[in-house]
């Protein structure tokens, strides 16, 4: 500042729009919350957090698509994946709200989750018996803030503005929420990223067996970032998301694995 | 037959036959007797007169040819709050005639003297003053003791027809004619001897009310008051050290209905506006049903559960304490509205059965995660389990190669690439079910969907085994 007083000096009593404006304005956009570097989190392959704008998934609203009604479990696993990322850096519980009577493939079953790599314990269920409570449920549990993650499924009705909400309530707080859509769901949302998962053969252990469980991972949409496909394992010892030794380091082009497998 | 002090005023009595009272007056208004009806009617307006005094008993009498029903409070410590026990009775009175209700009043000592004049005495209001009640019982006829018909027969039989005849005598020679009963219910009446009361409302700790001016009807009002109750009963809490689980929010109708808002809370609190809150998510899901009326005119708040309330450390840097103390108060909104019973959590139960194997608890009642999932060995099981486990076709099958080539299951067929299993489970044969033995294969099909198909018996039995699919893996 010392150095710009003889400049206002000359401009008589009106500072002049010049270099010190400039970089206060530039200060300003600099300190404003929403350009700042936000913590993320990686998935854990180089590959995919490469296409992710921030280096990694925020801490806001995802969603996973199956690609066909069949996949339905592997889009599940997928989406558990992913809160296990969120679980394992974070504190506190993992919020589910659930559709009263079960889905179509059942209800997520405790010890499953327990080999799938989550800890069941941590797990806060909910009964709706309308979307509209789901919603409000997982909107309560993001502002909240004291969850881990919220996970649940995309109601078929989720608008527009219902998906802004969540995806506001959960910047507000930096809880991530991962949401199940539909397969032919195709309303828009203020999602960040989109998945679409469809099952996949997973590679033979050495005895012949099958081995960790594999998916078709496609990033569909990013907001301001890139999109992509991979063939994913979940390795449920090391909880962790790999691409398969075969594959490693390749983004398999649509319709070669079925190939392949 | 009962009558209303109308028809007494037409000459009619109670248990006349219907016939001759119909012949006297034609234009006879008649309904049938419905006594449970009649209890329930009694008991809500017991409820309703909880706006007066929290102990209140109703009680029902058969004393031929009435029935006599009535309500008996405890005015201790409640009179004061009326201006007096001439303004309570009074206040009492004035609220039954509101409500239609030709009703006595007495205020005694003592519930059996109570009972006794309010039952055969001619006063619409009486208050007996303190110690009176002997010289006010004396002209009864000794029925009004609440005796069994077969005692007061043999009373009047030797000639002792008020309860004045019976007082002076030796109480030995009684008990040895007329039993136990006749003594201890003249005591009772007298004060000699105790009588619980035993309240329709529970007894609780920690109470609030407040008695309105004017009726309201609009939910601000409402949750105006609740904040204004809850805050009362706040200090009381917070000098004991404790904090409320359960609360009941209690609204007086003016017409005599009464409005109950239970609350449970996963953790003790005594924070009003954390309470206030609650109750208001609890006003919104009931409100739509709700018909006011004309509004209500009392309110009460009662903590049927208080709990020592855990010291709290205030949290310095750490993360990790700010998300436990949050997690309850999110689980009371969140259960306030969907109910708490729906708000679960898992937890192992120890039983190899598959659908068995875990339980779901309410997470109000267990704050904390006590889970002992790290002591369950992780097992190849399922994400998801179907609720009951669905047939499946299984073809080209040979007993000799336990895992199936292919299946065809909610009509799709698959073809099973790999195979893991099996995996047998016996059914608990303590528990002495005709359960078969299953075995458990995970299977893979061509496209890498994962299924846990079972075969539920064995071949060497006698009915042939079924194969069944009861979960998918991601």
């Amino acid at each position: 500042m010392q150095g710009e007083t003889p400049d206002m000096a000359a401009a008589g009593e009106y500072p002049i729009p010049g270099k010190g404006l400039a970089l206060s304005l530039r200060d300003v956009v600099r300190a404003h919350p929403a350009v700042l570097p936000r913590a993320v989190l990686s998935t854990g392959i180089a590959d995919i957090d490469a296409r992710l704008p921030q280096g990694g998934l925020e801490l806001a609203l995802h969603e996973i698509a199956p690609a066909d009604h069949q996949s339905l479990p592997a889009a599940l696993g997928f989406l558990l994946a992913l809160t296990q990322l969120a679980a394992a850096k974070r504190k506190g519980a993992l919020f589910w709200p659930l559709k009263r009577g079960g889905s179509d493939f059942g209800r997520p079953y405790a010890p499953g989750l327990h080999y799938f790599g989550c800890e069941p314990g941590r797990f806060l269920f909910a009964c709706c018996a309308t979307a509209l409570d789901a919603q409000w449920a997982m909107e309560e549990a993001l502002r909240a803030g004291s969850v881990a993650a919220v996970l649940g499924e995309r109601m078929a009705k989720t608008s527009l503005t219902m998906s802004r909400r969540l995806q506001l309530a959960a910047e507000e707080t930096g809880t991530p929420i991962f949401l199940l859509r539909g397969v032919t769901d195709d309303t828009p949302s203020a999602a960040r990223t989109r998945w679409r998962i469809a099952a996949h053969p997973a590679a033979k252990d050495r005895f012949g067996l099958p081995g960790c469980a594999s998916w078709h991972v496609t990033l569909e949409r990013t907001r301001g970032g890139g999109t992509g496909e991979w063939i994913l394992e979940w390795n449920h010892d090391a909880l962790c998301l790999r691409l398969p030794s075969l594959l490693a380091g390749r983004t398999v082009p649509a319709g070669e694995e079925r190939k392949s497998a | 037959m009962a009558v209303n002090g109308e028809a007494v005023r037409l000459g009619l009595n109670p248990g006349e036959l219907l016939a001759d009272a119909r012949a006297r007056v034609p234009l006879l208004e008649t309904g049938d007797a419905n006594s449970a009806k009649d209890l329930k009617a009694l008991e809500r307006l017991a409820r309703w007169c909880g706006r007066f005094s929290p102990y209140i008993a109703p009680w029902t009498e058969e004393r031929p040819p009435h029935v006599l029903h009535g309500l008996c409070l405890d005015s201790t410590g409640c009179a004061h709050l009326f201006g007096g026990e001439d303004a309570l009775a009074g206040a009492i009175l004035h609220a039954l005639q509101g409500l239609g209700l030709e009703a006595r009043l007495t205020l005694a000592d003592t519930i059996g003297a109570a009972h006794a004049l309010v039952s055969d005495g001619k006063d619409r209001c009486r208050i007996v003053p303190s110690g009176n009640e002997r010289n006010a019982i004396k002209p009864l006829p000794v029925a009004a003791l609440r005796l069994s018909p077969g005692i007061s027969i043999g009373l009047s039989r030797v000639g002792l027809k008020k309860i004045g005849d019976l007082i002076g005598l030796p109480r030995a020679s009684l008990t040895k004619r007329f039993g136990p009963e006749l003594v201890q219910r003249l005591e009772q009446a007298l004060g000699q001897a105790p009588e619980p009361l035993s309240p329709l409302l529970p007894q609780t700790p920690y109470r609030a009310r407040a008695v309105l001016a004017e009726p309201i009807s609009l939910q601000d009002h409402i949750l105006t008051l609740i904040e204004k109750l809850v805050g009362d009963v706040a200090p009381a809490l917070l000098r004991d050290g404790k904090g409320a689980r359960a609360l009941l929010f209690t609204l007086f109708r003016v017409d005599g209905e009464t409005a109950e808002i239970f609350l449970r809370m996963a953790e003790a609190t005594n924070d009003p506006k954390h309470i206030a809150r609650l109750f208001a998510l609890k006003l919104d899901a009931i409100s739509e049903g709700q018909d006011v009326g004309f509004g209500y005119e009392a309110a009460r708040l009662d903590v049927l559960t208080a709990e020592k309330l855990a010291a709290q450390q205030a949290d310095i840097g750490s993360d990790d304490k700010g998300h436990e103390a949050h997690l309850p108060l999110l689980i009371d909104k969140l259960g306030s509205r969907l109910g708490t019973e729906n708000i679960e959590r898992l937890y192992p139960y120890e039983s190899h059965i598959p659908e068995r194997a875990v339980s779901a608890r309410e997470a109000a009642l267990r704050t904390k995660a006590h889970t002992n999932w790290e002591s369950v060995p992780s097992l190849p099981r399922p994400l998801t389990l179907l609720q009951n486990a669905e047939p499946a076709e299984v073809m080209a099958l040979l007993p000799e190669a336990p895992p199936p080539r292919q299946f065809r299951w909610r009509g799709v067929l698959h073809m099973i690439n790999t195979a893991q299993g099996p995996e047998r489970i016996r059914p608990e044969w303590w528990h002495g079910e005709p359960a078969r033995t299953r075995d458990y294969y995970i299977v893979e099909d061509e496209k890498g969907r994962r299924f846990w198909l079972y075969r539920d018996g064995l071949y060497d039995e006698p009915a042939a085994p079924c194969w069944f699919v009861h979960g998918v893996f991601a």
